[in-house]
């Protein structure tokens, strides 16, 4: 990115290969359709290009384009005056790849974990889930999820962590539930 | 998850090329080109204030002894040169500083700005605080507003697209930065201090800048 900003145009395609599979990865966990989602990824990339001269020399380029993408996320949601887009919950990719048609008992109960999973973290208030999300579904530092956020490292410690309470409580619960069928 | 497990795999090459091409098509600035503009836009914003300043009779030390000009003066430029760093100030990061200090600016700024007004007159006599009725406070209110926003669209141009977290927060800063530093002009201009006269002309431009400024930093310094 630094090498954009300072006119080497061939560099975007560089940031482009370094950052589009965890951004996409990130809108299509928070956007429903496909296509929206590819255009939400493709303005992403050029709010960025607009901006290539504001970008400081040395700075990270991840937490900025997820801060972007985010904030192009809520303007979708407001846009469509509903509430902030939730899982598909019959999307594999949302499952972590489990394949829900599988008729394994195992495949079965850990699709139905999945998709609990999915369901509870849909319950969380929209910043726990945030939080949590970009820690253990993005991989991101604290710092860089504080930096996307724009609270504290304190403030986003403190949010993924009643996140994760949160669902260990109530997938506590639905491992229970699940037992009891399956006995 | 891989790249190879990601959705992305499937689109990688379709999209790729219409980013990339959609990028191709629309011409950006590069950071040499935009930091040129951006010391012309700022001298411009500069000389206007300036102009205008001096255009309205420059300074009028009216009754005040001059030290006690030179005092207050020396408060207000103080407080526009923290203003602006702080408002300006982008630390190391694409997303910007935590918004404490911005906010606290914004809080803090208009209390402190009257105290300081008020104590150092009285300090100096409490008769260079008589409130008169014949200046209420209009013209200054009306020459801060106009030097103000001048300032904040230099300054507001030239922070263009660089906050993508609070950039409402930062155009308030940015508002709050130009009001007190064509403040710190008005102030060597109007020879009044009354209590009334101070809030209308001198401290609620303040504050409308600030609430203009976060207007236009929702709209302009997003990314």
């Amino acid at each position: 990115m630094e090498r954009y900003a300072t006119g080497s145009d061939g560099a975007f395609a560089e940031v482009y290969d370094a950052v589009a599979a965890r951004l996409y990865t990130y809108l299509h966990r928070n956007v429903r359709d496909t296509h929206r989602c590819s255009d939400l990824l493709q303005e992403t990339f050029l709010q960025m290009h607009r901006a290539r001269a504001t970008f400081l020399s040395g700075a990270a380029v991840m937490p900025w384009a997820f801060a972007i993408a985010r904030r192009l996320v809520i303007d979708q949601a407001r846009r469509e005056r509903r509430a902030p887009p939730l899982a598909d919950l019959s999307d594999p990719m949302r499952t972590n790849g489990v394949d829900l048609a599988c008729h394994d008992d195992q495949a079965v109960e850990e699709g139905e974990l999945a998709r609990a999973f999915t369901r509870e973290l849909a319950r969380l208030p929209a910043s726990q889930r945030t939080a949590f999300e970009l820690l253990k579904r993005d991989g991101m530092s604290l710092a860089e999820a504080a930096q996307v956020l724009g609270v504290t490292v304190t403030a986003v410690k403190l949010r993924a962590h009643r996140a994760y309470v949160a669902l260990r409580i109530a997938l506590g619960v639905h491992a229970v539930r699940l037992a009891g069928v399956k006995s | 998850m891989s790249v190879e497990e990601s959705p992305l795999h499937e689109l990688a090459g379709d999209l790729r090329s219409r980013v990339l091409a959609a990028v191709r098509a629309e011409p950006a600035p590069t950071r040499r080109a935009a930091q040129r503009r951006n010391v012309l836009l700022l001298t411009a914003g500069a000389a206007v204030a300036l102009t205008t300043f001096l255009a309205l009779g420059g300074f009028r030390a009216g009754d005040r002894p001059t030290r006690l000009v030179a005092v207050t003066c020396v408060g207000w430029i103080a407080a526009a040169a923290v203003a602006l760093q702080i408002a300006f100030a982008r630390g190391r990061s694409m997303v910007g500083r935590h918004p404490a200090r911005r906010v606290a600016l914004l809080v803090g700024a208009p209390f402190l700005l009257f105290a300081w007004k008020v104590t150092v007159t009285a300090c100096f006599g409490v008769e260079f605080m008589a409130t008169s009725t014949d200046h209420a406070g209009y013209r200054c209110l009306g020459m801060s507003l106009g030097m103000g926003l001048a300032l904040l669209v230099v300054f507001a141009a030239a922070r263009r697209r660089t906050d993508p977290v609070r950039p409402g927060v930062t155009g308030a800063a940015l508002g709050m930065a130009a009001a007190i530093a064509a403040g710190s002009l008005v102030d060597a201009w109007c020879p009044y201090a009354g209590v009334t006269h101070l809030l209308l002309g001198h401290i609620l431009p303040l504050v409308a800048l600030a609430a203009l400024g976060a207007l236009v930093g929702r709209r302009f310094l997003r990314v």
